[in-house]
């Protein structure tokens, strides 16, 4: 279990798990959590991926009719 | 539903940093800047968007090479203090993972280049990529001292792949970078497994050190310098660069040459802390940095 792993199930910077006043994550919200984050960088890539073929192709074309 | 505590790191998904740490980011820089300076230094101009494109695409390439070697060798990368807490051997993703990333992003950036650059550059390409997991990783590292030898070629492609992505074809200037690079891996790798001798061996990978010992590899070190040296000063020799390019090649050679020559002349005592060893594997970086640097410089600026 890395420190990562720790924090995320833990919640980042938790104090010890005896404190009741900081609920922790349970393992469903451990793994929602890092989907989520996941998914937030595939949306971004994926974006970014439809700009740059956005980009080549005016591109191709300037070129073609250049 | 499971209880915090009984969650294991293989039953979370792995985190997209871990992803980003499978492609070895610092390698990646190398690679990058030397394709960019083939781009670069390459006659034709290319447009920025499609320069982007080709630089992009090495990059993933790279980073596919570097994944599908992690998800080979996570057994021996476990037992190396070195490379222990990559994503693989730390347990915090499953091999299935690494390898679909690694042949999902090689094919990705293989394609991109073809469809968006040229087949020279993307067939380069899929040869690096091809070259470093079969030849490299598969073949030779685990059978062979030489590994790094012949493996060396697989970081030679970049100059070449960019070179090619702004022209269409080859010459003899980025066959002479990629004969720069292919020289110059023997000497930095030697340097390195020199002073992490006892890593390699533990992990039971044949590193000149390790089988042949570290007299022979010194001397080792001193031979391949010297081709090094000749391939690096060969294009201004050949009139392919100005004398920009001529002047600071000999003086970074020169330096060179004195580093590696106070390796390969010397013996290690019990003890010794390997500073002319860590000194020249840390030169042997910013020598290939600064050698780039100088081609491009002298094709825009002389």
């Amino acid at each position: 279990m890395t420190k990562r792993d720790d924090d995320l199930i833990r919640g980042r910077n938790a104090a010890p798990a005896a404190r009741p006043a900081e609920p922790a994550l349970t393992g469903d919200d451990a793994v929602r959590a890092r989907q989520r984050s996941r998914a937030t960088v595939m949306a971004l890539l994926l974006g970014a991926f439809v700009i740059l073929v956005f980009a080549i192709s005016i591109v191709k074309i300037q070129i073609a009719h250049g | 539903m499971s209880s915090a505590s009984s969650l294991s790191p293989t039953t979370l998904p792995a985190d997209w940093r871990d992803f980003l740490a499978l492609t070895k980011p610092r390698v990646m820089t190398l690679v990058v800047f030397t394709g960019l300076c083939g781009l670069l230094a390459a006659p034709v101009t290319i447009h920025p968007v499609l320069g982007f494109t080709a630089i992009l695409c090495i990059a993933l390439g790279a980073g596919a090479a570097g994944a599908l070697n992690q998800w080979y060798e996570s057994d021996i990368d476990a037992v190396m203090k070195r490379t222990a807490k990559r994503p693989l051997p730390a347990g915090r993703m499953e091999r299935q993972s690494a390898l679909h990333f690694g042949v999902g992003l090689a094919c990705f950036s293989v394609i991109l280049m073809y469809f968006a650059i040229n087949l020279v550059a993307a067939g380069i390409l899929a040869v690096s990529i091809l070259f470093y997991v079969f030849i490299y990783t598969i073949w030779l590292k685990r059978r062979t001292p030489q590994n790094i030898v012949i493996g060396g070629a697989a970081g030679a492609f970049p100059p070449m792949i960019g070179w090619a992505a702004a022209t269409g074809d080859v010459t003899t200037l980025p066959i002479l970078l990629f004969a720069l690079i292919f020289l110059w891996t023997p000497p930095h790798f030697w340097a390195l497994a020199l002073f992490v001798k006892t890593d390699y061996a533990n992990a039971g990978v044949p590193m000149l050190p390790v089988v042949a010992g570290e007299r022979t590899t010194r001397h080792q070190i001193g031979l391949y310098t010297l081709p090094m040296v000749a391939a690096a000063i060969a294009p201004w020799w050949l009139g392919l660069t100005g004398n920009l390019y001529g002047v600071t090649a000999i003086a970074l050679n020169a330096i060179f040459l004195a580093f590696a020559a106070q390796v390969a002349f010397r013996a290690s005592a019990p003890g010794d802390t390997m500073a002319p060893e860590k000194r020249l594997f840390k030169y042997s970086i910013l020598y290939l940095f600064l050698m780039f640097g100088a081609v491009v410089a002298d094709r825009w600026f002389a």
